[in-house]
């Protein structure tokens, strides 16, 4: 009786063991042991697929996914196409002046055309090469007035908390109409459909490490 | 500029498992309410004045007086007492509602006599002393609400600044965030600016009180203060040590100006700074929830951090609190390069430009470039970050001195930057603040606070 028990608790113990410590790639790899301000992990996923997220504590993770397979001592990571990471961007249009002065009007607004309200512009003119700054009134609107200058020109700056910096530098010779339309911060950055081939130099024990082409190991610990 | 606040409406629901016939304001339904009678009121002083007593209250029959309840054609019944404290100035109100006088005692406890506006707290009790509801006040602000916890150990001595038989343990606060919305509103109070100035029976001057509502049960749009922090987590034990913090930062005057990050920077408390600072602000506001991250502790995004659910779950209370520290700098730091002229700090954001230019970083790139740039200017703020952490421990974490290296170590938490070949690293700011050895504690440390484990010396939470 005493050994049917042993043998029993062994079995037990084996599997617990065996489960706890497995030598495949199914689930979440990570490239720390810890939750830390910043996370690159890899899910593998039982039906080929895997995802992958890298980011720190503002934001802006990479993401990615597609298949995956093993084969010899290789990891082949498919990764499918994904919805682009649109940039701030932004439309001028310009008129001939005859005054010694000419404006810049401004307009600023998110992608999809709501008012960033009190944007503040930073701007430096390079005759001088000092920087002022000017901020926009609730409507997200302003105009600035120079000394008509054509050989010089001006570079905005346009920033709000939460949303991406937007720079552009325009000549000083005529009037110029801007709308600026900015992206949020923080948005997801989509990684490209290619394949990648990474060489698998240990996996056991809940512990992968890869080497990359460009011959760099990195170590990626179960997290599951 | 008059600001009107809420004030005794909450009383009305908080009070209702309380004993009912000591409530001012019943409310649902919005009763017929009357100026209580000379006879009333006389009654009331013979057959109440001895259960005053009790409470310690003195009561000055002779300075009664009548005051408007504006959108009312009556009157409330003001009774100035005074207190066993000399700094409390307590009165009785008396109004009549559905026939009968309801009656609480107002106590006014200021905790700064350096500007016209009010700081301190507002108590609201019964006649015996017992807490109805109670708000603290900066600069006519209502900040907090008291709340009573459902159980304390009423120690032997009381603080008397709560002007009544109230404990410090026995109340919580809790900060007022979003506009109150479903209650109706009845009675409040306007607190025009040099009206709270000086106290002392009986030349104190009073507030304004109004009525909003009529027989019918008509809800009110009341202005509250401008909702400048607000805190959206779902997880209790995160959301107070968040409060704390915030109650800390309440009577925090920015500091004069942030020193470049040279290590001569005299030590400060910068969550207070940084938290002051947008409480201030009227453009902007500072938010912090918790959800689902993937598999980082958190990210703050503009002004906004959100903390891992997972990760409240199992770090302790010191991990948290240093977490919240660290991104409560990158949300200044955040506003101060997109925004600095409208928070009056260009001379900051020069300096931040300035070590920027000096170390090749660029404060406005992408994130991974905004990161980098923010980690490593941050190793000129460890002693601040970690004096905030110190000094948070100390009041409500572990309440002892953990010593400060332990702090200084946990305030380097973070530091790290994505290379260009995808790999997170050290910075360099943190590895100049130690040799090796001492760089491996620290992460020793970080991560077992992280985790809650077997060496952690911080709280569960």
């Amino acid at each position: 009786m005493r050994k049917v028990l042993i043998v029993n608790f062994l079995i037990l113990f084996c599997t617990i063991s065996c489960a706890a410590q497995k030598n495949n790639l199914e689930g979440k790899f990570c490239n720390s042991k810890y939750t830390q301000d910043y996370a690159t992990c890899f899910e593998f996923k039982e039906n080929g697929r895997f995802s992958y997220r890298s980011g720190g504590d503002m934001g802006g993770d990479e993401v990615g996914s597609g298949k995956y397979y093993k084969k010899d001592k290789s990891l082949i990571l498919n990764y499918e196409k994904r919805n682009l990471y649109n940039l701030s961007y932004h439309k001028a249009s310009q008129s001939i002046t005859r005054n010694d002065s000419i404006t810049y009007h401004f307009n600023v607004r998110n992608l999809d055309g709501k008012p960033i309200s009190n944007t503040v512009i930073l701007y430096k003119d390079f005759s001088s090469s000092k920087s002022h700054w000017f901020t926009l009134d609730e409507d997200a609107e302003g105009f600035l007035n120079f000394d008509r200058a054509p050989n010089d020109s001006i570079e905005f700056r346009f920033s709000y908390i939460g949303y991406n910096f937007y720079t552009i530098e325009l000549r000083k010779d005529y009037n110029y109409y801007i709308d600026v339309f900015l992206t949020k911060d923080g948005q997801e950055m989509p990684i490209d459909q290619h394949t990648e081939t990474l060489e698998i130099i240990t996996l056991k024990n809940n512990f992968l490490k890869l080497k990359n082409k460009k011959g760099i190991v990195t170590e990626w610990f179960n997290r599951e | 500029m008059k600001k009107t606040y809420l004030l005794l409406i909450l009383l009305i629901s908080i009070v209702g498992c309380e004993k009912e016939e000591v409530n001012l304001l019943e409310t649902k339904g919005l009763s017929k309410i009357e100026t209580v009678s000379k006879e009333d009121v006389n009654n009331f002083i013979k057959t109440e004045f001895n259960s005053s007593k009790k409470s310690g209250l003195t009561l000055y029959p002779e300075q009664i007086y009548l005051d408007t309840l504006k959108n009312s054609d009556e009157s409330l019944t003001i009774i100035p007492a005074q207190s066993k404290y000399s700094n409390v100035n307590s009165r009785i109100l008396l109004l009549k509602v559905n026939g009968k006088i309801k009656q609480v005692v107002f106590n006014m406890i200021s905790t700064s006599e350096e500007s016209d506006e009010f700081t301190g707290r507002i108590i609201v009790t019964d006649l015996d002393g017992n807490f109805l509801t109670g708000y603290r006040l900066v600069e006519n602000n209502f900040v907090t609400q008291y709340v009573k916890k459902n159980s304390s150990n009423k120690s032997s001595e009381c603080d008397p600044n709560y002007g009544s038989n109230i404990c410090d343990n026995m109340l919580e606060e809790v900060i007022i965030t979003t506009k109150p919305s479903s209650p109706v509103m009845y009675l409040y109070l306007n607190i025009d600016g040099s009206n709270f100035n000086s106290f002392g029976l009986p030349a104190m001057t009073e507030p304004t009180w109004y009525f909003d509502g009529g027989s019918g049960g008509t809800v009110s749009t009341i202005t509250t203060a401008p909702i400048k922090i607000i805190n959206e987590l779902d997880n209790i034990c995160a959301s107070l040590i968040f409060n704390q913090m915030y109650l800390s930062s309440l009577n925090t005057k920015l500091p004069e100006k942030i020193r470049n990050p040279d290590n001569k920077l005299e030590v400060f408390d910068i969550t207070n700074g940084i938290l002051a600072l947008f409480n201030q602000s009227s453009l902007f506001d500072y938010t912090i929830n918790n959800r689902y991250l993937s598999d980082k502790n958190a990210s703050t995004i503009g002004a906004s951090t959100t903390l891992s659910t997972d990760y409240l779950n199992k770090a302790t209370q010191l991990s948290i609190a240093r977490t919240m520290i660290h991104e409560m700098v990158h949300a200044y730091l955040n506003l101060t390069t997109a925004n600095s002229p409208q928070i009056d700090n260009t001379n900051f954001y020069d300096l931040m430009m300035a070590f920027a230019r000096e170390n090749g970083f660029n404060p406005s790139g992408t994130e991974y470039e905004r990161n980098k740039f923010q980690h490593e200017f941050m190793g000129g703020y460890v002693k601040a970050m970690a004096y905030s952490l110190f000094k948070w421990d100390i009041n409500h974490g572990t309440r002892t001195n953990l010593g400060w290296d332990y702090y200084y170590k946990m305030a380097t938490a973070g530091l790290i930057y994505k290379d260009n070949n995808g790999i997170w690293q050290d910075t360099d700011a943190f590895n100049a603040l130690f040799d090796e050895v001492g760089q491996s504690a620290a992460k020793k440390i970080i991560n077992n606070e992280a985790n809650n484990s077997r060496d952690a010396k911080g709280s569960d939470c």
